[in-house]
């Protein structure tokens, strides 16, 4: 009887300890229009403009919606620079593998678009990093990518 | 007294002779003064009418596409006469002198473009929805109006280096998240009733604005084969920058002004479905210039502002 008391108290130990590194590791679920307010701060991108609508980024990102939590989009707007900075928080941690291949496929995209166009930006789509932390990605093509990467990192430390 | 008489009247001979001398002289010197002054407005006028070479040469701006084909470039580009050039370095050297003849070029071309019915005049303000149908075709000037969120996507057809000749030979130019398609691809599905066109700024690396008229004569044949039924709306070019305008040798003002021209002839030749939409007239200063708050940095893409603007300006001009 005491053994039976004594697995089942260490099952439900067991069980409370990896449900609370659980929790830890998921308790910060930053949203990704406050990241991206904060990296538009510091991360310099000609004419930027924020973009949330999933029709607007969906022309432009070959990516499955029903995938997907929430997504921004920092965009040099003015048609004539490469730089854009894209934040997604997918559903299921699970999805981010195909979601990293869509954002794989935009460098390419971007590549294929300014090679010819704006040479001076192409250094910028060289560059490019993909993070991920958690169920969250981020894509940064611009002249500073370190920077967004570490503050996409700061988004999820207390 | 005989003798007298005689040296009198040899006097008033020379005396004669040299006044009609000297009046001759003056009419001379006013004739060519005249004439001076008729070569010159000649001059003023020509330059306005083709596309100005300067002074100033400078690689082609980040708008635009770099390679340029010298060889496929007519004769309208590179035959710029003396005075043309001559006139250009007198620009550089004087700016307000410059001013006056950008704003003379504005002046001259706005008369042109009120004299013609093919202009959609002002009209009461449309509903947002009269735009639902409609699709936007462009390059990456025209990228702006999805991304600035004026438009949404799906209404807007437009890629970064796009030129007229590409589209209408069919290329593959059109970006899509899978890759690049054609226009006839890119419309489908789209069934548009209204079609808007603006296209120009990257021929001008390759092509005479004459030849790129062509293109574009072609480019409407093709839309109203596949769109029997759309109302076609050619929008003229927006103008650069004061700045741009001095620096780039292709896509600068003068040349602009001649591209807009052609464009409304070509409209004015056209079925009465296609119409020459000028949204140029609210993007330009007196002088003929980009207004500073259209700029998008580069003095040829847009802002945030301009392309609202434009889609303001589609709402408030349309075919009744």
């Amino acid at each position: 009887m005491k053994k039976l008391l004594a697995m089942i108290l260490s099952t439900l130990m067991g069980l409370a300890i990896l449900t609370g590194c659980s929790k830890q590791e998921n308790s910060i679920q930053p949203a990704v229009d406050s990241m991206a307010a904060t990296i538009v701060q510091t991360v310099e991108i000609p004419q930027v403009t924020t973009i949330d609508d999933a029709d607007t980024i969906l022309t432009m990102y070959d990516l499955d919606a029903s995938k997907i939590a929430e997504m921004v989009l920092l965009k040099s707007g003015n048609g004539a620079n490469a730089d854009e900075v894209i934040i997604i928080k997918s559903n299921d941690a699970a999805d981010l593998g195909a979601i990293e291949e869509a954002l794989k496929l935009r460098i390419t995209v971007l590549t294929d678009l300014f090679a010819d166009y704006n040479a001076e930006d192409m250094p910028k789509i060289k560059n490019a990093e993909i993070v991920k932390e958690g169920n969250y990605i981020m894509l940064a093509v611009c002249a500073d990518p370190n920077s967004a990467v570490d503050m996409f990192k700061a988004s999820f430390k207390e | 007294m005989a003798t007298h008489r005689v040296h009198s009247k040899t006097r008033f001979v020379i005396i004669l002779t040299t006044l009609i001398t000297a009046l001759l002289i003056v009419l001379s010197g006013l004739l060519w003064i005249l004439l001076v002054q008729n070569k010159q407005n000649n001059s003023a006028e020509l330059s306005s009418l083709t596309p100005q070479q300067s002074s100033q040469s400078e690689s082609v701006s980040s708008g635009s596409d770099t390679s340029k084909d010298d060889s496929s470039k007519t004769d309208s580009s590179s035959s710029k006469n003396k005075d043309d050039i001559s006139s250009s370095e007198t620009n550089s050297k004087n700016p307000t002198q410059s001013a006056k003849q950008s704003e003379t070029e504005s002046t001259i071309s706005s008369n042109i473009i009120k004299n013609s019915d093919k202009i959609v005049p002002k009209s009461e303000k449309a509903n947002a929805s009269y735009l639902d149908d409609a699709v936007f075709i462009g390059d990456s000037i025209s990228v702006s109006l999805s991304l600035y969120q004026a438009l949404p996507a799906k209404n807007v057809i437009a890629t970064q280096n796009v030129n007229t000749h590409q589209v209408v030979d069919g290329q593959e130019v059109f970006s899509t998240p899978k890759g690049k398609v054609s226009l006839k691809t890119a419309l489908k599905g789209k069934n548009p009733k209204k079609i808007y066109v603006m296209l120009g700024a990257n021929g001008m690396n390759s092509w005479s604005n004459e030849k790129q008229i062509e293109y574009f004569d072609d480019l409407l044949d093709q839309l109203e084969s596949w769109y029997p039924d759309a109302i076609i709306y050619v929008e003229s070019m927006t103008p650069v920058s004061s700045e741009k305008n001095k620096k780039d040798k292709n896509i600068n003002n003068a040349s602009i002004t001649d591209y807009n021209k052609r464009l409304l002839k070509l409209v004015e030749g056209r079925s009465d479905n296609i119409y020459y939409l000028n949204v140029a007239e609210d993007f330009t200063t007196k002088y003929g210039n980009l207004k500073s708050e259209y700029n998008g940095g580069d003095g040829l893409h847009f802002s945030p502002k301009a392309a609202r603007a434009v889609v303001s300006y589609a709402l408030t001009h349309t075919v009744q």
